[in-house]
């Protein structure tokens, strides 16, 4: 598989062009095939469908104690191959205060405060350690993806030691508070490497996944082997793993045994998109998450200009009925998306950008996938009449 | 599922290169291969799991359906906390109605019916009893309620053990018997969904988790109740009952290493049979019995009503009875409810019930309606898959006739698939050769000796009847609309019958007669596959409690046909006599007057020639499951490491637990652990593989390592050798042995775990735990190994050879986060083969102390970052360019992080030796070389 070049932002490769290669993986399979015998690719494409039905569906096909006993083997060259585009992160100075208060919204265009963000609770661990923390690299120019986590206490300075052990001093760009990741730029003196990425369409439950950090320090990973578990969570922005993710590897790469990076390590939860530290009391619970990547030309675009990607919100409380199909407003919030949109009381939201809303569920679900800034199409029942809206989502909201 | 496909196109091509480059093994195609075979497990089963909700989408669980009906399992204590309906969503995104079908709180399990119009994929039950310690297993689910989507989450782990029992919380205590421990990712919300082995049957439901100390987090402690006991208590949940569990009506203590009854209800059935107090136990259902707990694992899985032979000392004398078991009492939930207590470790994993569970009354039929299409299903699944052919043949059969295994004559019997037969019996007497003849025409049975003496029956008299009645009962089954002939078709629930567990329906016809079928329902593939066992009609009826018994199935012409039948007595099915076919001959349709008792048009007899033996068929072969080979990678590993690993027992105070692992280094009982509380007080008890309790002496403690030598006076043949080193990579797998939750009790093999390698780091170098003075290096491993009770459990590589040994629980300062580690190899050797005296004192003399001459900016407080203030002019700091505003990021490669850092390496700078400083001034970053000073002591 050839890399992914992903220098930044002109060199962008446009979304649909990683698609393409998704598509192309089974041609390019095949002509490997056609190196080996001289048959035409397609019919040797066939018989091998045939082989491999044949192996798959034969009882007996691989041998489980082989595959067991190589694993090993195969896991470490596959670390090894992602490693030079890990990257330890040093921070320096920062405060941390638990309940401090959430952060003021500030206007689009303006870079949020460098993580100044709220840690309401910090279930299962007392605060975030001291220790280094995990990066990944994404451009060959010095752009860093990592976990929005390993900024919580607001450090001041920021270094990067690359694998080479060359250290540099790092800036934080922007952040998507929605995925927990934000961005770092330093400026090296060569093209740094960078890693393959999968697109998420290409992963399949059940293959290994390795989780990678540097958060108990030294060259050495802290690696932890376990499986896909899902490849669409926390609103199709994350892949869950049973793989150990801790603040030993927030962002590090989840990576398959070819070496290829399917995600980067976060803590997420589906409760709390606001809360930085929301998902660590699952850490090494066979549950965690990889943001996968890459997301989207703009997305990263916005980041590499300092802008903080926040949760959108409509700004209505539901009433707590039992009588679906839609959502019924008991509350909307003066000032809000909703109310700006003309929502009112009693209305019953049935559909929202062209999805049918059963309960307060599906309505999270599609509004979960949403941005701050987004403008989203919602219909509205009151009474008889079906109305339909405009509502540009706030990230903030004030009680009015 | 055209995404499936498309996957699963994916897939076959993925795995192209495997097949061809078989010839030269490579690691990574290999690998791959196993992990494709993985995903199209997963993928097979995918559409099976079911997320469990009620009325709204809040809370709910998991579950698996089990056929193509949409029949599928769950807990009992999420149906309980949801109530009797909701909707179900599956993987494809879609939204099913369920109701509850029947549920059995004692086992903590329900079955559900999910409602659509076009038919479910579902995941085929297997058979628990093969699961060993170390399988691979996944376990699938929605745990945390996570999936929008319905999609399921999937682990992967192992299982950890067997035949775990574990105590009821609440009140009709939710018993765990002979279930599976597994360590694979449970979580709340993963409540009754499947545990699967790697050929994607499904071999347990998960039920429970062990949470402790971190809230509802999974652990690597799971359980999982065996399909070996739901199949016992499908037949009484598709009957739509609330199932009761069996109970002899008896307490068992253990004494002397007997089992020994110690209270006994006088009114109990047992009590009638002859057990009294002070009897022995030897065996319970075809099992020795061993200890108390292990005769509570095997009753806990059998529902009440379960026929069991129970073998006894009573008076010296063994005794063996055979009775049905009677219920426990089933105590209603009491309304308002007590709430679920979550500070209790093993609580399940759903809200408890609160009184708004279905209102059911134990042992009966809550909906008779839904009964009723259970049996319609499975005499119609009986019918087609007795008869397969559209052309419906009549089979010739030649059989012997024994009697206590003597053959005391023959028959020929001709079968049509409808149930018209006709038999000619020809029986050796010492007057020689008596040849009767019966049959039934459809509309009447007959019998006729040679002599001319016939007899004719007809309709529901024939029933009544003992020679005709079971023909004549599967007769009018064989008939369309079979369950219309009777007045009641009734599933009663389950039933052993011919050592199968089996479906027992009730049907009466018009007159009152009451006639028993047993059927098998799944089978040993988990399929939907229905055959007659056992039937009890007419006067079979009566005092002897005579049952007929067919076995030995083959399919001969398209017909399932059993090769054997038997007539049984009693509850222990003693043959009476035994029918067994020699020889079948498939022959065409014959006339209507041949099964008529006119001999003249009567069929031709078969003759014994040697030709038709040949027309027997051989049995349908072993049930073809799948099963792909086992990895039995781990096993050798597993077996050694749990016979030299042992269980200590010791003080306890508030949340530290009073107990330990530990792990045995040599031949005369020196036993290392990890440091803690259980090793502070007077008694520490140590509990050898095999069950022996040894009281220990603490030989010598390290601090430095946390880690204690025990020593016990007992021989330990089996040890670990400290002397194996071969230094383990990143990577390579690991498994733990050891007991946390203290769950193996006695004689039970620890809890296993597998894992990888994480890494081998200095732990003194890149933190520093709380009040935990470790110093040197440890492994980091992914298995979960910090839970109460694993400290001082084994860490091994795959050859079985000791790596680690499972350290204290600590944390690491670096995440915060609880290390899953262990103390390295040839740390403990060191500290075995070291004096006493070594150990203790491992401080150094203080040594002088030295500086840079720099002072930071501290106005800023000590957790702000370590910025130069001022250098003193001719220090060290200054000679070395140091200037004010440089930033100190790390001396000596240890990194500061704020002026705290900084006066904790100040603090070990010595005069004389060389640091390295690592500056940012400005955007640059530099590395300074200084030779500390002196610090006049005087000063």
């Amino acid at each position: 598989m050839s890399k992914v070049g992903w220098a930044l932002p002109t060199e962008m490769i446009p979304k649909d062009r990683i698609g393409a290669q998704c598509r192309q993986r089974p041609q390019v399979r095949s002509t490997t095939v056609t190196r080996g015998g001289q048959c035409p690719p397609y019919l040797l494409a066939c018989l091998a469908c045939v082989l491999a039905l044949s192996c798959t569906a034969s009882a007996t096909s691989p041998d489980p104690n082989l595959g067991h006993r190589l694993a090993p083997s195969v896991f470490r060259h596959a670390v090894d191959r992602v490693m030079p585009a890990v990257v330890t992160i040093e921070t320096f100075g920062g405060t941390f205060s638990l309940g401090s208060p959430s952060p003021k919204p500030t206007t689009p265009g303006t870079p949020g405060p460098p993580g100044s963000p709220s840690i309401r609770r910090f279930k299962g661990i007392s605060q975030p350690g001291d220790g280094p923390t995990t990066g990944l690299i994404i451009s060959p120019s010095g752009y860093i993806l990592t976990s929005t986590y390993n900024f919580i206490r607001a450090p001041t300075i920021i270094t990067v030691v690359l694998h080479d052990q060359s250290r540099h001093v790092a800036r934080l760009l922007g952040r998507d508070e929605t995925r927990g990741l934000c961005l770092l730029k330093i400026e090296p003196k060569t093209p740094l490497a960078i890693p393959t990425f999968v697109p998420r369409r290409a992963l399949h439950v059940g293959q290994w996944a390795i989780s990678i950090g540097l958060g108990y320090g030294g060259k050495e990973p802290v690696i932890s082997v376990g499986i896909i578990s899902a490849t669409e969570r926390i609103f199709g922005k994350a892949i869950q793993t049973d793989a150990n993710i801790s603040p030993a590897n927030y962002g590090g790469p989840l990576i398959d045994i070819h070496g290829r990076v399917t995600g980067i390590c976060v803590p997420l939860s589906p409760w709390s998109q606001d809360d930085v530290a929301a998902g660590v009391e699952w850490y090494d619970s066979g549950i965690g998450f990889a943001v996968s990547y890459p997301i989207s030309p703009t997305w990263l675009k916005r980041l590499t200009q300092g802008h903080t990607i926040r949760t959108g919100r409509l700004g209505i409380l539901p009433r707590s009925n039992d009588n679906p199909p839609g959502v019924k407003i008991h509350e909307v919030i003066r000032g809000s998306p909703a109310a700006r949109a003309g929502i009112r009381k009693d209305d019953v939201i049935i559909s929202a950008q062209h999805n049918r809303i059963t309960d307060m569920l599906t309505l999270r679900s599609v509004l979960g996938r949403q941005h701050q800034g987004d403008t989203i199409v919602i219909q509205v029942r009151r009474g008889e009449k079906t109305i339909t809206v405009k509502a540009t989502l706030a990230s903030w909201l004030a009680k009015g | 599922m055209p995404d499936f496909y498309s996957r699963f196109w994916i897939i076959i091509i993925a795995a192209v290169p495997i097949t061809l480059t078989a010839a030269e093994p490579d690691p990574l195609a290999i690998v791959r291969s196993t992990q494709t075979q993985r995903i199209v497990t997963i993928g097979a089963v995918y559409d099976s799991v079911v997320a469990v909700y009620g009325r709204s989408r809040y809370g709910g669980g998991s579950g698996v359906l089990i056929d193509d009906t949409g029949l599928a399992l769950t807990n009992h204590h999420v149906v309980a906390a949801l109530g009797g309906a909701g909707s179900a969503g599956l993987a494809n995104g879609q939204l099913y109605p369920w109701k509850l079908v029947g549920t059995d709180p004692g086992g903590d399990i329900a079955l559900i019916q999910l409602i659509s119009a076009h038919p479910f994929r579902f995941a085929p039950l297997g058979a628990s009893d093969r699961v060993q310690v170390g399988d691979s297993v996944m376990a699938m689910g929605n745990s945390f309620a996570l999936a929008e989507d319905h999609k399921p989450s999937v682990s992967l782990g192992v299982v950890s053990g067997i035949d775990r029992y574990q105590f009821g919380t609440n009140r009709n205590m939710l018993v765990y018997g002979n279930c599976i421990q597994v360590d694979s990712s449970i979580n709340p919300g993963n409540s009754g969904g499947p545990l699967f082995n790697m050929s994607g049957q499904v071999i347990g439901i998960n039920g429970r988790a062990t949470f402790q100390q971190r809230g509802r987090v999974n652990v690597g402690i799971g359980f999982a109740i065996p399909t070996k006991q739901i199949r016992r208590f499908l037949p009484d949940l598709m009957a739509t009952k609330l199932c009761q569990h069996g109970t002899l009506d008896a307490v068992f203590r253990e004494r002397d290493g007997q089992v020994i009854c110690e209270r006994i209800n006088a009114d109990s059935k047992v009590a009638k049979l002859g057990l009294s107090l002070g009897d022995r136990l030897i065996e319970f259902d075809e099992e020795p019995v061993i200890s108390a707990n292990q005769f509570t694992n095997l009753i806990s899985t059998l529902p009440a009503g379960w026929p069991v032979e129970l073998v006894f000392e009573h008076d010296g004398q063994r005794q063996a009875r055979w009775l049905r078991l009677d219920p426990l009492p089933y105590r209603p939930p009491r309304s308002g409810g007590r709430k679920a207590r979550p500070d209790r470790p093993s609580t399940p994993l759903a809200a408890q019930p609160k009184g708004s569970g279905p209102a059911m009354k134990p042992g009966k039929i809550m909906n008779p309606a839904l009964n009723k299409a259970h049996c319609r299903r499975i005499l119609r699944q009986w019918k087609s898959n007795t008869f397969r052919n559209q052309v419906q043949p009549v089979i010739a059969a030649q059989q012997d006739v024994l009697e206590n295994d003597v053959k005391i004559g023959k028959q020929i019997v001709w079968y049509a698939a409808d149930g018209r037969y006709r038999v000619l019996v020809l029986e050796d007497h010492a007057d020689g050769q008596i040849a009767t003849s019966r049959g039934w025409d459809g509309k009447t049975f007959w019998q006729e000796s040679l002599h001319g003496n016939t007899i004719r029956v007809t309709g529901s008299n024939a029933l009544r009847r003992s020679e005709v009645a079971s023909q004549a009962a599967i007769g009018t089954f064989a008939k369309d609309n079979s369950h219309e002939a009777f007045e009641t078709v009734e599933l009663e629930g389950g039933d052993k019958a011919d050592d199968q567990i089996t479906y027992r329906m009730r049907v009466r016809d018009r007159t009152g007669n009451d006639i028993l079928f047993w059927f098998s329902v799944f089978n040993a593939a988990g399929s939907f596959e229905t055959r007659l066992i056992k039937v009890r009609a007419g006067d079979q009826a009566d005092a002897k409690n005579r049952a007929t018994v067919f076995s030995d199935f083959r399919r001969v012409g398209g017909v399932l046909i059993p090769h054997r039948r038997s007539v049984v007595e009693g509850l222990r099915e003693a043959v009476v006599r035994t029918w067994l076919t020699t020889s079948v001959q498939v022959l065409d349709e014959l006339g209507d007057g041949a099964f008529g008792p006119d001999t003249n048009t009567a069929p031709r007899a078969i003759k014994d020639s040697p030709g038709l033996a040949g027309a027997l068929r051989p049995p349908d072969g072993p049930v073809s499951n799948g099963t792909p080979p086992r990895a039995d990678l781990f096993d050798q590993a597993i077996h050694d490491a749990q016979l030299r690993t042992v269980r200590i027992y010791g003080a306890g105070v508030g949340h530290e637990a009073g107990y330990a692992s530990g792990i045995i280094v040599t031949p005369d009982g020196l036993i290392l652990t990890a440091h803690g509380i259980y090793i502070s007080g007077k008694r520490i008890r140590v509990v050898l593989p095999d069950g022996p309790i040894h009281m220990a002496s603490v030989v010598k403690r390290s601090d430095a390592l946390q880690t204690v030598l025990l020593k016990i006076d007992a021989q330990t043949p089996n040890f670990f050798d400290l002397a194996q080193l071969g230094p383990p990579h990143q990577g390579d797998w690991v498994l733990t042995v050891a007991n946390p939750f203290k769950i193996a009790d006695g004689a039970e093999p620890l809890s296993i775990g597998i894992g990888v390698l994480a890494m081998r780091t200095e732990l003194d170098a890149k933190r520093r735990t709380q009040d935990v003075p470790y110093d040197g290096d440890l492994l980091i491993i992914d298995a979960i190994s910090n839970n109460p009770g694993s400290p001082g459990g084994a860490v091994v590589d795959i050859e079985g050879n000791l790596i680690g040994m499972i350290g204290k629980i600590m944390e690491s300062t670096s995440t915060n986060t609880r290390l899953n580690y262990a103390v390295p190899l040839d740390r403990l050797k060191a500290f075995v083969t070291s004096g006493v005296a070594a150990e203790t004192q491992h401080k150094d003399p203080v040594k002088r102390r030295a500086t840079l001459g720099l002072r930071l900016f501290t106005l800023s407080g000590r957790r702000a970052p370590a910025y130069i203030d001022h250098v003193i002019p001719g220090s060290p700091a200054d000679l070395s360019g140091l200037r004010k505003d440089d930033l100190i990021m790390a001396v000596d490669d240890r990194v500061v992080r704020n002026v705290r850092d900084y006066e904790q390496a100040a603090s070990r700078l010595r005069p004389g030796q060389t640091v390295t400083l690592l500056i940012k001034r400005k955007s640059e970053i530099l590395r300074v070389e200084l030779l500390p000073e002196a610090v006049d002591e005087d000063e």
